[in-house]
């Protein structure tokens, strides 16, 4: 027994793994044929991680960061100080207002013109939301310069001149050339000398470079496919070793071995 | 919903209205119509200035033969088919007479729909491709009329659009934009017209018998272990100079859905860190995640300490619980850790728990991210890591490796471990021997792996050869 172990009866223990091994097998049916087992199994997965996202985001988030913290208060102060209004009371109204023009969205649209109150709701809900749009888009902009494009540009810029290993150049150079031929397949495709009036030797310089980019964005798919595989086996070789080997180990399989093999 | 279509250069869905793609920016709206409009504006004098850089250029010549379908008649003036003049911009030679309003060709565009789609004939059920032969022309029209009418059509050029009837068009369309709904193929159908993953169940059932033969006869220490990538030995050496009781911020980003195989790459990683007696603080930015972090910390301490008791688990683990907001909030947690972990997952604040209190002065000294996917590391990296410059490792499945590759070589990754070859190579530096009972698993993986990369090859080289000899019957 530790402190992570479950506080259950092992009752529910056996009957996890019974739970378990017949939703594996459901979801394994779909080899044979698309049935109601498989939706079943899927729905089930999907209504159950709502379920329990729900209470996660309830215990974690909203009781322990949010109204536990309103509620414990030992005399709530009016007006109330700068940090509760920013971080306990500004969240809360934001919340509910978003969270009543949702249920008024679910309600669905009423013929005629809406109440007053309903519109107000809706034109209130703009707030919160452009404020959730607004950050998430700035943040990610922000992260995905400083995060993603200025290193990766910087390092890849970086081809050790003046006095660096000729590796590193070459490595460099290498990359250079085959993102910017990934780039012109992407972007212009192959370049036929009736659409750009160029010299023909530039036109097979161009598809040349185009044709390497070509290649090596099939080299990079095939090495993902790879990975993606490997990854994809590892799964299917666990779940195969709790078919074979973790279910017989279970208590619940040595019961059922022993009634079915005549035995106490 | 709107109709959508695909773009015929880069094939990317656009409205059906639309005139321009809205991803590469070609002209959708079929430049015949803007000649054939031009040369009714003007009275036949379609300037080739006027025409969009980006339309295709279109020799104004005579049909020419293709596949065996009708050339287009020749007119009354007996020009031949093979040398065609070609019109000076601007003018034409040609008098283009007026269309008749009893024939389908005259029919008058509507504001709604394609002048030309709508105007031009509809070819016969085999797709014809070239300008309607004379035996599609209705009785009445007189035929000197037509020929001349039919000048005014350039030559189809191979790299341009072909006339296809509005039905054929709208199924093009949406066999390009649609994606195929995988769960929706059925595996027991296979393909009678030859094209497909035909033989797909066959594949899954001979995948599944080696993999259990493998499983069940794989119980020996394999002769060779997996290759192992760069970056194992990176993490290996920064969580080994960890000074005792350093702070770790651990991102658990995997739930039990994927545990499978992240179990075996985060396992060694975690026993190191617990052997280090480094203090771990746990968050997740997925529902499931604490958990599946609570089951692989308890089996490690397992692994480690033999017993692990209540007391110990409170000294070393801070289970931060889960963090929802995505990006959004974890510039926090470089920022300002005290405002995005204020309290653990039993309500304890930072004056109880040391750790806490310690990522909130000094920040943590090292920072893992465990993901299936590249995406929350990618985010760890674009979000905090440059707020407070602490070293990142990254535990990642096998697929979510390639695109991190170039932030472990830029450096912003300190550590790359990835995929059960990564957890396996990782192991083999701790040094620390296994229970058989712990190692046979691992054999068994290596067993499977070896075996299933042996179908894959097979496939592929009975898929190639059954290609190249499909290419060569027809």
């Amino acid at each position: 027994m530790t402190p992570f172990s479950s506080p259950l009866p092992p009752f529910w223990d056996h009957l996890g793994v019974v739970v378990g091994f017949l939703l594996s097998l459901a979801i394994f049916s779909f080899i044979l044929r698309d049935t109601w087992l498989v939706r079943l199994a899927q729905y089930l997965l999907v209504g159950v991680s709502l379920g329990y996202a729900a209470v996660i985001a309830w215990q974690s988030v909203l009781w322990l960061r949010l109204f536990r913290p309103l509620l414990d208060a030992a005399r709530p102060t009016f007006p109330p100080t700068m940090d509760a209004l920013w971080l306990y009371w500004a969240p809360l109204g934001l919340g509910l207002i978003l969270w009543l023009a949702g249920i008024d969205a679910l309600r669905g649209s009423i013929a005629g013109r809406p109440s007053p109150l309903r519109r107000g709701l809706r034109l209130l809900a703009i707030l919160p939301m452009g404020i959730l749009a607004g950050v998430a888009v700035g943040v990610g902009i922000a992260g995905a310069i400083q995060g993603t494009l200025l290193p990766q540009f910087l390092r890849g810029a970086d081809l050790g001149l003046p006095a660096g290993p000729p590796g590193f150049l070459i490595m460099g150079m290498l990359t250079l050339l085959i993102t910017t031929g990934a780039l012109i397949h992407l972007q212009v495709g192959k370049v036929a000398a009736v659409e750009w009036k160029l010299p023909n030797f530039l036109l097979s310089i161009l598809n040349g470079w185009r044709w390497i980019g070509e290649r090596a964005l099939w080299l990079a798919a095939g090495f993902l496919f790879a990975q993606l595989f490997t990854s994809r086996i590892t799964l299917l070789i666990a779940r195969l070793e709790y078919f074979l080997f973790d279910l017989r180990a279970s208590e619940l399989w040595i019961w059922l071995s022993a009634r079915v093999g005549g035995g106490p | 919903m709107t109709s959508t279509f695909g773009c015929p250069h880069c094939g990317k869905g656009n409205p059906i209205d639309a005139l321009f793609c809205a991803f590469c920016g070609t002209r959708l709206q079929d430049v015949e119509t803007s000649l054939r409009e031009q040369q009714d504006q003007q009275g036949g004098e379609a300037a080739d200035e006027d025409l969009p850089e980006d339309a295709p250029i279109l020799p104004p010549r005579p049909a020419r033969r293709l596949r065996g379908h009708a050339t287009r008649p020749s007119p009354p003036q007996e020009r031949k088919i093979d040398d065609p003049p070609d019109p000076e911009p601007g003018s034409s030679g040609l008098h283009r007479p007026p269309l008749r309003a009893d024939t389908s060709f005259s029919k008058p565009p509507s504001s709604t729909e394609d002048p030309v789609r709508s105007a031009a004939p509809t070819p016969t059920d085999r797709a014809d491709l070239s300008i309607p032969s004379s035996s599609e022309v209705p009785n009445d029209v007189d035929p000197a009329e037509l020929a001349a009418w039919l000048e005014r059509f350039p030559q189809p050029n191979p790299l341009s659009t072909p006339m296809l009837s509005d039905e054929t068009r709208r199924q093009l369309r949406q066999l390009f934009v649609s994606e195929v709904p995988l769960a929706e193929i059925l595996p027991h159908e296979a393909r009678s017209d030859g094209g497909g993953l035909q033989r797909r169940t066959w594949i899954y059932w001979l995948l599944l018998a080696v993999l259990g033969f493998a499983l069940l006869f794989g119980d020996e220490a394999p002769e060779t272990l997996p290759h192992v990538w760069p970056g194992v030995g990176g993490a290996y050496a920064a969580i080994n100079t960890l000074p005792t009781g350093s702070t770790v911020l651990i991102d658990w980003a995997y739930d039990p859905a994927t545990a499978g195989e992240m179990d075996q790459v985060a396992r060694p990683v975690i026993e190191h860190l617990i052997a280090q007696n480094a203090d771990l603080i746990v968050i997740s930015q997925l529902p499931l995640g604490p958990a599946s972090a609570r089951r692989l910390i308890a089996a490690a301490e397992t692994s480690v300490w033999g017993e692990i008791t209540a007391q110990r688990l409170d000294a070393t683990l801070v289970e931060g619980g889960f963090l929802p907001g995505g990006a959004a909030t974890l510039p926090l947690l470089g920022q300002a850790p005290a405002l995005g972990l204020p309290v653990d997952l039993q309500g304890r604040s930072a004056e109880i728990r040391p750790p806490l209190q310690t990522l909130t002065e000094d920040g943590p000294a090292l920072a893992l991210v465990i993901s299936a996917q590249f995406e929350p590391v990618q985010r760890w990296l674009e979000q905090v890591q440059p707020l407070n410059q602490t070293p990142t490792l990254a535990i990642t499945s096998a697929a979510a490796a390639p695109p991190l590759r170039p932030y472990l070589d830029s450096g912003q990754l300190a550590g790359l471990v990835s995929g059960y070859n990564g957890g396996i190579g990782y192991r083999q530096l701790l040094l620390r021997p296994l229970a058989r009972a712990e190692q046979i698993p691992l054999w068994r993986q290596i067993r499977g792996h070896n075996s299933a990369l042996i179908v894959l090859l097979i496939v592929l080289v009975i898929g190639n050869l059954a290609l190249s000899l499909e290419r060569r019957s027809l």
